[in-house]
């Protein structure tokens, strides 16, 4: 994997957001961030980042909003989304996410270790 | 004859005497037996107006009861032909007395939980008349004229008389409020669940941080007691993750994906899972697998749930040099069986029957201190149904413990929403 690959974290919850920044900083990835959906998403499209680790549950605009939204453009639809969430995936989740191009983790069921595997394995 | 002559002149005036006497007394007779029967035909009289009165008494508080009965009450002659119906069963079918002498069968509509039609040939009133013998059914839903549809437990109950099967008595319990208060507590779970698990992954990813010296070194003392944080933020993970898989296999809100599913790898990756735990008790896992076994129509998400409880528990209640097998083999054309056996501590006799409740733990790995919620059991049970399968176990303490579970090849569950 190349050094410098942008990587937006969308996530409400300080505490995470920071860990999250922490560990991908060492991992030589430029982060950036947004604390709630509507952020996210100008962010998003103003910084067209290699990767976006997405958050549902959360104010001004729901993860699956972002979602939707960034599906209406040809690079929305193509950049890498790893929906990082305490929430299970029920099935108005799963009907939203269907055939777009993301993976669904809960933050509890994994380490850091693994999702930073994940995001390598994205964007290389 | 002097002497006769005398005593006939004495005689007539006595005899008459006598007679008027006897009459007398005869009249005397009837009078007191007219008194006597006139006051016996009273008293049954009186004892007929008050048996009446208590017969009317009696049917007054049977049908006040009754109609005091909160639950549905139907009864039906030997042919299923409405007899008698309480208030509550009206007031729920939205029944009019004219409902009185038709078959229950041709006015009532049936469903399943899953919202299947009821053959009326299955209907628990057609059961218990056929089958001669109580029928109890799990959640059934009365479709009613004006398409309200309401959700009840059925019992239905044969009325035998000298051995004579001569109707039939079914009672219905509307379960709407238990049903919006099942609802409730589960939505209440599932939105505790996700602001429980926050904190917990925070703590979990931080601790991970400091342990992996990304946040500077740590010395080997501060590492032990940080694998403690971490371990026991794991377990509480868990604990939280089976709460709200049971909190949504109660509710059904689990969303059912069919997928074919490869067994034999979905296997391999529950045992990496707990690769751990076999490395430190070197257990020995076995598994036969047939090569020529076709992937399974099922929910993955299920199947998982179900492994993992099944394999975790073998893991957990084998002591160490043990060994675990795990077997899938076709049982018949139309179903497969999976069986998970151990040679471990096993199930007590007394706690056989209980060790699928929810939360219950057999006290001899409670001893052990081998941690546990008591819902994997219980998790694996439910899943087991909602997929139309079966469960049942072998065990023997300090022998093992087989469990097998039955399944059909395309379990036929309805997708439901949350």
């Amino acid at each position: 994997m190349k050094k410098g690959k942008t990587v937006l974290i969308i996530e409400n919850e300080v505490a995470t957001r920071r860990v999250l920044k922490d560990k991908l900083t060492k991992e030589g990835l430029v982060v950036s961030e947004a604390n709630n959906g509507l952020t996210g998403l100008e962010r998003a499209q103003a910084e067209k980042p290699d990767l976006i680790i997405l958050d549902l549950f959360m104010p001004k605009m729901s993860g699956l909003g972002v979602l939707k939204k960034l599906h209406q453009d040809s690079w929305g639809k193509q950049v890498p989304i790893i929906i990082l969430t305490n929430l299970n995936e029920d099935q108005h989740i799963l009907e939203t996410i269907k055939d777009k191009n993301c993976e669904y983790l809960i933050k509890t069921n994994h380490n850091l270790a693994s999702i930073i595997s994940k995001i390598k394995s994205k964007l290389s | 004859m002097n002497l006769l002559t005398s005593l006939d002149k004495i005689m007539l005036p006595n005899s008459q005497t006598f007679l008027i006497f006897i009459e007398s007394l005869f009249v005397i007779i009837l009078f007191f037996l007219y008194i006597r029967l006139s006051k016996k035909t009273q008293r049954v009289l009186k004892e007929f107006k008050e048996a009446k009165l208590k017969i009317e008494k009696d049917e007054a508080k049977e049908e006040a009861m009754l109609s005091s009965i909160g639950d549905g009450v139907v009864a039906t002659d030997k042919d299923g032909v409405i007899i008698f119906f309480n208030q509550a069963a009206g007031e729920m079918l939205s029944w009019s007395k004219e409902m009185m002498g038709k078959k229950l069968g041709a006015i009532s509509l049936l469903a399943n939980e899953k919202g299947d039609h009821i053959p009326l040939e299955k209907h628990p009133l057609h059961l218990c008349l056929t089958k001669k013998k109580k029928i109890i059914t799990s959640e059934y839903h009365f479709i009613r004229k004006d398409k309200v549809d309401l959700a009840v437990y059925i019992s239905a109950k044969p009325i035998i008389l000298n051995n004579e099967i001569i109707g039939a008595i079914e009672v219905f319990r509307d379960i709407t409020q238990e049903k919006e208060i099942d609802k409730i507590k589960s939505e209440f779970v599932f939105l505790a669940s996700h602001q429980l698990r926050t904190p917990l992954s925070t703590i979990n990813w931080y601790v991970e941080m400091l342990l992996s010296g990304d946040a500077g070194p740590i010395n080997d003392s501060q590492k032990e007691y940080l694998q403690e944080v971490y371990d026991g933020n794991h377990r509480m993970v868990e604990m939280v993750n089976d709460l709200l898989n049971v909190s949504r296999l109660d509710l059904g809100t689990l969303a059912v994906q069919l997928v074919p599913i490869n067994f034999s790898e979905l296997i391999d990756e529950v045992e990496k899972e707990g690769a751990g735990a076999i490395e430190d008790k070197k257990l020995k896992i076995e598994k036969n697998i047939p090569s020529t076994l076709p992937e399974i129509f099922s929910d993955i998400k299920m199947i998982r749930m179900l492994l993992q409880n099944l394999i975790t528990n073998a893991i957990k209640y084998t002591p160490p040099n043990g060994q675990i097998t795990i077997t899938i083999e076709p049982s018949n054309k139309k179903e497969y069986r999976l069986i998970v056996a151990d040679n471990g501590y096993g199930i007590p006799e007394s706690a056989q029957k209980k060790i699928f409740t929810k939360l219950f733990r057999a006290e001899n790995v409670m001893e052990k201190e081998i941690t546990g919620t008591g819902l994997g059991l219980y998790m694996v049970k439910s899943i087991v149904e909602q997929l139309g399968g079966k469960i049942w176990f072998e065990s023997k303490e300090n022998v093992g413990t087989k469990f097998f579970v039955s399944f059909p090849f395309k379990p036929a569950v309805k997708k439901r929403d949350v």
